[in-house]
């Protein structure tokens, strides 16, 4: 249930005498520590006010004020629902005086704590406001405007984005920000890993940072968030701070105004959005099994062959939504490699991203349709020294992982390739902003397999393929007439009909191997074989066939149940004729089917 | 698991052989029958009788095949052309010592058992030759 409370606790230092009362005070009553007092009202939109009691003895402080002395450390207890509520924290204190330290104790629905927030004020020299507050989460906010006088402006959407890396927190603000924001923004977090006692320094970088290098990590570097996780689950929290600086946007044009803050030095690469390397992927397979045996081999290849759509030098290319046709051996033999090719990445430059991010993880999934067994595999874009005499690229390549099944068969391997920490799936993007799908964006290739009995093929996956089938003809029409079929002297000989012949055919065709089909418009199939039996008699009624049918499938099977409505023209030799090969010849006109296509691959299971 | 192409090119290549070897044996195999045979019945339906059933056309037991009547031969009967006669005896004289042996036209009975192999060969011998007599201008037609 959402619930929109909004508490604030004020804790007020009202003025330098009273500071120095409290100092007196500490001094009297050391026990007298703020750790336990907080006072928190509702705010003025609210309807329900939480007040947390002050459980010591500094009274006085209760209402609206408290006194802190420099050094003091106080701790609020609070409940904290992460998916209904906002942490806010608003401050105004000069730059003498440092926030060292906040850790905030944050509690899920059922009480318990995720994580702790403490905060140290030190060298307080000036009356100072501190001041939290809870409000409705970002994430649970729609519709609702962003400005920067809006004390709500926190509002706007800020969210994570990528993966969190051990001890680093991406942080991103989907929306741009005004660059002279002097109100309230608002940022959240969330991980599925934090390493402990990590230390967020709180920056901006300029609109339009292309460059990470480019943020200033000092301009908000007074406030530094020191979160820790104290149990092992993931943490989602959003606070807002109240803050006077300048406060810059970073956008980026390609990321669709994308922003991100700074959190640490360590993870300054980070802020600046950089593409999702998926966009360049492709899966090469090589078809002589014998080639690229190392992934410099490829990348000698590659580069030799730039910009190749349909796959020079003897190798297919699979990009997004292709099909390749492959043979059992080049999956088990290795030669399918998953590429990430900078002659496939637009506009940025992969090799300086590479530099300035590192690699870029990806999980790629390989799943074979006809067994249900697949398997991961992790795959790195980084920078590759390039072979002597190149033009340089950045490729991360390994080899297709295979599942642990047979390859053989008529099946086809799904190839998916995405970050291997996208982005969480709660991220909630400004009003207005809209999401850079390449952020979550996959890739997928499919590989067909070509069967035992296949055929060479070209680059397009194209070639022959040749099987068994079984015709059954429902009529057929014979120039001329077979003499052993005449009944009477007065019977026509210039032709004959009959029906329900069957025999057994082998047929070649030509054959898209990717799309498991006849790729001509009229599908035309070569066939030689026996017409065996009449089925009507039935009786044994051998003859020689040599023709041309035109197959127009009818089932399309993963096996080899594909069959076909077939009008065949024959020439055939009727072996029941006396001196068949003289007197044998005839002209064969069938309309019938082609039952199975044995001893080949047929059609695909799924598209 | 791993199966190179060798052995996916000899299973090609047996499975052609296989094809071929399969279809010579069945062609090799096959006893040609001897087509159309008047008085005996049709192969496909033993109840059917082939007959000769034109215009003055007896069945020839000797030799099943058609024949006409013709005053150019002794026996006053000349076999029809092909598919309605042997091969060998079309379009020759038959033999005067087979005509008792017939199916009189417009019956549509078999020739029965009473075929006698060696009249049947002299007779298709001797319509052959006088077919190749009559090829040689000697008429007979």
């Amino acid at each position: 249930m959402m619930r929109a409370w909004i508490l604030v606790m004020a804790l007020v230092l009202t003025s330098a005498p009273a500071l120095a009362q409290h100092q007196g005070n500490q001094g009297a009553a050391p026990e007298c520590r703020l750790g336990a007092i907080g006072v928190l009202v509702r705010s003025a939109s609210t309807q329900s006010i939480k007040v947390n009691a002050p459980t010591s003895a500094c009274g006085p402080l209760l209402s609206k004020a408290a006194y802190f002395a420099s050094g003091t450390t106080f701790a609020v207890p609070m409940t904290w629902t992460p998916a209904t509520s906002t942490i806010t924290l608003s401050r105004a204190v000069p730059k003498a005086t440092q926030l060292t330290t906040d850790s905030w104790d944050i509690q899920d629905d059922a009480f318990k704590t995720i994580a702790s927030v403490r905060a140290t004020l030190t060298d307080i020299t000036t009356d100072q406001t501190l001041s939290i507050r809870y409000a409705t989460p970002i994430i649970h906010h729609s519709g609702t405007s962003a400005s920067t006088t809006d004390p709500d402006y926190g509002k706007l959407g800020i969210a994570v984005v990528g993966a969190n890396v051990q001890n680093e927190a991406h942080i991103t603000l989907p929306g741009a920000i005004p660059s002279a924001s002097s109100g309230t923004f608002q940022w959240s977090f969330a991980g599925s890993t934090w390493g402990d006692s990590l230390v967020f320094d709180i920056g901006s970088c300029p609109k339009d940072t292309k460059r990470p290098d480019e943020c200033d990590l000092q301009t908000l570097d007074e406030l530094k968030f020191h979160v820790t996780e104290e149990h092992d689950k993931p943490l989602l929290a959003t606070f807002v701070l109240r803050e006077t600086v300048p406060v810059g946007a970073a956008t980026n044009e390609t990321m669709r105004q994308t922003i991100r803050l700074p959190l640490a030095a360590s993870s300054r690469r980070e802020t600046v959005p950089i593409p999702n390397f998926a966009a360049g992927v492709k899966i090469v397979c090589k078809n002589d099994t014998r080639g690229w045996v190392s992934a410099q081999d490829l990348l000698q290849d590659l580069a030799e062959h730039p910009k190749s759509t349909k796959g020079a030098g003897g190798h297919a290319i699979a990009r997004d939504g292709d099909t390749i046709a492959v043979t059992g051996d080049q999956i088990t033999l290795n030669s399918c490699w998953v590429v990430f090719d900078s002659a496939d990445l637009a506009a940025d430059n992969v090799s300086n991203n590479v530099d300035q991010f590192g690699p870029q993880a990806f999980t790629v999934h390989v799943h074979k349709d006809s067994t249900d067994a697949s398997k991961d595999a992790e795959a790195i874009l980084r920078a590759e020294p390039s072979p002597p005499g190149t033009t340089p690229q950045t490729v991360g390549a390994i080899h297709l992982p295979q599942p642990d099944v047979d390859s053989s068969g008529d099946a086809y391997y799904k190839i998916t390739i995405s970050l291997k920490n996208p982005p969480p799936a709660f991220i909630t993007f400004r009003d207005g902003a809209i999401p850079d799908s390449s952020l979550f964006a996959t890739r997928n290739v499919r590989l067909k397999l070509r069967g035992p009995f296949s055929w060479p093929i070209d680059q397009d996956g194209r070639g022959i393929r040749v099987f068994i089938t079984v015709p059954v003809n429902v009529t057929s029409v014979r120039f001329p007439a077979s003499s052993v079929d005449l009944k009477n002297s007065s019977s026509p000989t210039a032709f004959e009909a009959t029906t329900l012949t069957a025999g057994l055919l082998a047929a070649i065709e030509p054959w898209d191997y990717r799309a498991a089909r006849n790729p001509w418009p009229l599908p035309l199939r070569f066939m030689a074989g026996m017409q065996l039996v009449n089925l009507t008699t039935p009786q044994f009624a051998p003859s020689l066939l040599l023709g041309v049918t035109a197959a127009f499938p009818v089932i399309e099977s993963p096996s080899a149940l594909g069959s076909a409505i077939a009008i065949g023209l024959f020439w055939e030799t009727d072996l029941r004729e006396p001196l068949p090969l003289d007197h044998g010849g005839h002209l064969l006109l069938t309309l019938g089917f082609n039952f199975l296509s044995l001893l080949s691959p047929s059609t695909p299971s799924s598209k | 698991m791993v199966r190179g192409h060798l052995s996916a090119r000899t299973i090609k290549l047996a499975v052609l052989a296989m094809a071929g070897v399969a279809s010579l044996v069945a062609g090799g195999s096959c006893t040609p029958t001897e087509g159309f045979e008047c008085g005996r019945p049709l192969p496909s339906d033993d109840s059917v009788i082939r007959s000769c059933t034109r215009a003055h056309e007896l069945c020839v037991c000797a030799t099943n095949s058609c024949a006409v009547p013709a005053t150019d031969c002794d026996s006053g009967f000349r076999y029809v052309g092909e598919p309605f006669a042997n091969p060998d005896a079309a379009n020759g004289c038959v033999a005067p010592d087979v005509t008792q042996w017939v199916v009189a036209p417009g019956q549509t009975n078999a020739c029965g058992d009473t075929s006698d192999a060696a009249v049947q060969d002299a007779a298709i011998q001797e319509a052959s030759s006088d077919a190749c007599t009559n090829c040689d201008g000697g008429g007979g037609g």
